[in-house]
């Protein structure tokens, strides 16, 4: 009787092999779905941050310009589209002096970036710029951050 | 009973140890899963934030700019009563273009009354001005005090001692002081505001 028992537990049967290696696959497969999940939110932050400090620092760089009257500046809606091939467009150029704000920052790239100034407000003597800087994210989606500022 | 007998059978006192052994090992490991996933949406929620302090700030400087405008244009208007008793109205001087949704929203309340020149230190005219739509900020404008200048500001910085009116043309000035606080994002945990604030002087003539 124990010889018999002895001889059937010797090892691990081909049943139970099958089905640890299933469970340990299935754990992997969760542990790298979980990996690839976490890369891509830690790129979705960084584009995000990036986005933030160069809407930041575009927007500034407009209202040094403005002191110079350059047009982009003026009353109106303002683009600068970014192409698939990696070239740019600036919309609503009033002066050869435009030129266009940068769209990327490190390894960040805007898909397009677009402002629109109002004169007189809120109040008489102040002007108003809305500045949007759009990109897209793994999967297609597009983000934007809009940043507003107020000066005289 | 040889001794591979013993090994094919646990001792009598370790009978529910692998289950248990088995048992903390998917605990820890469900433990490293929550932690790495925790870890990732930490960041996220980092740089979302950072985004809405970003126009927190904005909004509140913006607040800043308007309220200077606004006290530099009315200073000496005198007054406004609003027609509407303790409701907010609407800054008369307002551009019809800051916002698209709702023109022309700067609430002012106080008691609907806008007196920047008024000196009552019983009723400290606090103006609260709320600013909605494009920017969301609210403006707190604090009356300090009115006192002559020491000449007139020309005068000062050419070096004119003396004081009152009369002295070298010069005229008075008003201290008020400007607090704005800006705010962007969801009500709730990742809701962001600024606060900051202005000691303004208006010169009279």
């Amino acid at each position: 009787m124990r010889k018999h028992l002895l001889a059937q537990e010797k090892g691990f049967t081909l049943l139970e092999v099958v089905f640890a290696v299933g469970i340990l696959a299935i754990g992997m497969m969760g542990y790298t779905a979980l990996k690839i999940s976490n890369r891509y939110s830690w790129v979705f932050a960084k584009d995000l941050s990036q986005a933030v400090q160069l809407t930041g620092a575009n927007l500034e760089g407009l209202w040094v310009a403005g002191f110079h009257d350059i047009g982009w500046m003026s009353s109106g809606d303002h683009s600068v589209i970014v192409n698939p091939d990696g070239s740019h467009a600036l919309n609503n150029a009033l002066n050869v002096a435009d030129q266009e704000p940068p769209v990327s920052a490190g390894d960040f790239t805007a898909t397009s970036v677009d402002w629109t100034v109002r004169v007189g407000c809120p109040s008489e003597l102040t002007k108003m710029v809305n500045y949007t800087t759009n990109w897209s994210v793994a999967g297609a989606k597009s983000m934007a951050v809009t940043q507003v500022q107020v000066r005289p | 009973m040889n001794k591979f007998a013993m090994l094919a059978e646990p001792a009598r006192d370790q009978r529910g140890m692998a289950l248990i052994s088995a048992l903390l090992l998917l605990l820890v490991i469900s433990l490293l899963a929550v932690g790495l996933s925790m870890d990732s949406s930490m960041d996220v929620r980092g740089a979302a934030y950072q985004r809405f302090r970003a126009r927190a700030f904005g909004s509140a400087e913006a607040g800043l700019m308007a309220a200077t405008d606004i006290l530099e244009e009315n200073a000496f208007v005198g007054g406004w009563t609003n027609p509407n008793g303790l409701l907010p109205f609407t800054f008369p001087n307002l551009s019809e273009q800051y916002d698209d949704i709702n023109p022309g929203t700067i609430n002012i309340l106080q008691d609907g009354v806008f007196y920047m020149d008024k000196n009552d230190l019983t009723n400290p005219p606090n103006t609260i001005m709320q600013m909605t739509g494009d920017i969301e900020a609210d403006i707190i404008t604090q009356y300090i005090t009115s006192q002559l200048a020491y000449g007139g500001a020309i005068q000062v910085a050419a070096g004119y001692g003396g004081s009152g009116k009369g002295v070298g043309g010069g005229g008075g000035h008003i201290i008020y002081n400007i607090q704005s606080t800006g705010r962007d994002g969801a009500v709730g945990s990742e809701q962001a505001s600024t606060v900051l604030a202005l000691n303004y002087r208006y010169v009279t003539k």
